[in-house]
């Protein structure tokens, strides 16, 4: 408005305050936001699911232990004569379609000298049983005790 | 049987007489064994830490490169040459590493041995694309990536090899190092199984790798990480053209940190940060040589808890 220097300057300041900041978030350049969270917010929501996992060991096993990105998610402790071990874990997000596992199992007795123990790791989404699957994973040769990471692709359609 | 009469000689002189024949008689049973060690001189920081383990105590290393150094800078010195003309061994790392090699081996003649440990691990090999983001120009354009020693399993290789070549050279004392190589390997074992767990932490479709320069290709075979690396040849000679591919994969596949490296000029590393909006992490070894770390568990253990760390946002 003329003759009304300042107040001009104050229109034109807040004209680009206004624009400024709903470009700075649409650009994802903000100081504040963490890359992190952004980056988890970006990705498709995944809905929690039920999945059965079985466990079939060439020996008896003690103890065996499932984790998933540093949780644990399944514990078998003393499974008794169960040949081959099944749980169904209900509620879990698993959104990758290569899975990496971390599997630890402790066999009853150690293997013969020359033999390597083997566990096999099935996967079976909710809905989708007649599509499992599975992965082998090996130990060491007369060693009782299996760690290693176990890689499955995500039972699909 | 009639007895030998040698005037004032007595039983001495036979036993002198067997003494010495029994002397010669192992001198050329087993020459080196004359010796008290092996002596090693070596190339790189993490085949020092190779060559001491697998030789134990048959052996005696010498480095002409400490942890530290610029691995892809370092030319011997004729102090260096003087002391690997006078070593039984010279432990190169090898794929194409010591650009100077061929050069050193010539001058040495055949007094030394020349053992190359890369040559027992499966080659990364570049392709044409990766080539623009080699570690350096003549290792992209001999198109094998030259940083082995990031592959546990590889290191285990070069250990059995190593110790299968020290055995050549002192075959008095093959078992040793064949049982220290096995020894080590155990270790190494240990090693890995600790590093796939705590990377079994990482999403697998999370785990981008950007780095300064290409050196992490065997590293990446080995973990299920895809490779970003930044720098082009050189400092100061960054092309738009590799930085723009950079900057497109990181926010392709959302890449929330960078990690700059021990020994390397950031600037390249810092401006990609600033323009992506992505997080610093902290600095990884690249090169095998850093004074914080002069093992190479010490090397491994570094890394994996800082791409760890930087990629799950663990402190």
């Amino acid at each position: 408005m003329r003759g009304f220097p300042l107040l001009n300057l104050l229109i034109v300041i807040a004209f680009f305050a206004l624009a400024w900041f709903p470009l700075q978030h649409l650009t994802g350049q903000s100081e504040s936001s963490d890359p992190l969270q952004t980056q988890q917010q970006a990705a498709p929501v995944q809905a929690a699911e039920g999945f059965s996992f079985r466990i079939i060991s060439s020996h008896p096993l003690k103890n065996v232990y499932l984790d998933y990105l540093g949780k644990r998610l399944l514990t078998v402790q003393d499974p008794g004569n169960e040949a081959e071990i099944e749980r169904v874990i209900n509620g879990i997000t698993i959104a990758e379609q290569e899975i990496e596992f971390w599997i630890e199992a402790e066999l009853k007795s150690a293997p013969k000298s020359g033999e390597r123990p083997v566990i096999q790791l099935e996967m079976i989404r909710e809905g989708l049983e007649n599509r499992p699957t599975s992965v082998n994973v090996w130990g060491q040769e007369g060693e009782s005790r299996i760690e290693t990471n176990a890689i499955i692709f995500r039972p699909a359609i | 049987m009639p007895k030998l009469a040698i005037k004032g000689s007595g039983p001495s002189i036979w036993k002198a007489l067997i003494l010495l024949i029994i002397g010669t008689g192992s001198f050329f049973a087993n020459p080196v064994s004359s010796r008290a060690a092996l002596e090693v001189a070596t190339l790189h920081p993490m085949v020092t830490d190779l060559a001491r383990e697998v030789g134990g105590k048959h052996v005696i290393v010498f480095p002409l490169m400490n942890p530290g150094e610029d691995i892809h800078n370092f030319r011997p010195s004729s102090t260096d040459m003087a002391k690997a003309r006078s070593a039984d061994i010279l432990l190169a790392s090898g794929k194409g590493l010591e650009l100077y090699l061929p050069r050193l081996r010539q001058t040495l003649g055949g007094s030394t041995h020349v053992i190359e440990a890369g040559n027992a691990v499966r080659s990364v090999k570049l392709s044409a694309k990766d080539a623009l983001f080699a570690c350096c120009p003549e290792h992209a354009a001999g198109s094998i990536d030259p940083h082995w020693w990031h592959s546990i399993s590889g290191m285990k290789r070069a250990a059995t090899y190593v110790a299968r070549e020290f055995g050549k050279i002192d075959p008095s004392n093959k078992e040793a190092f064949a049982y220290n190589a096995k020894n080590w390997g155990k270790q190494l074992d240990k090693l890995e199984t600790w590093a796939k767990r705590e990377i079994s932490k990482i999403p697998r479709s999370k785990r981008y790798l950007v780095t300064a320069h290409a050196a992490f290709g065997y590293f990446c075979r080995e973990f299920g990480f895809r490779s970003i690396p930044i720098a082009g040849p050189s400092e100061g000679n960054v092309s738009s053209k590799y930085l723009a591919i950079a900057i497109g994969e990181i926010r392709k596949n959302s890449v929330p940190v960078a990690f700059p490296e021990v020994n390397a000029n950031p600037r390249a590393l810092d401006s990609i940060i600033k323009t992506v909006g992505i997080r610093r992490g902290k600095a990884l070894i690249a090169d095998g040589s850093a004074s914080s770390a002069s093992t190479y568990r010490a090397f491994m253990e570094h890394n994996i808890k800082v791409i760890v760390s930087g990629l799950t946002g663990a402190p």
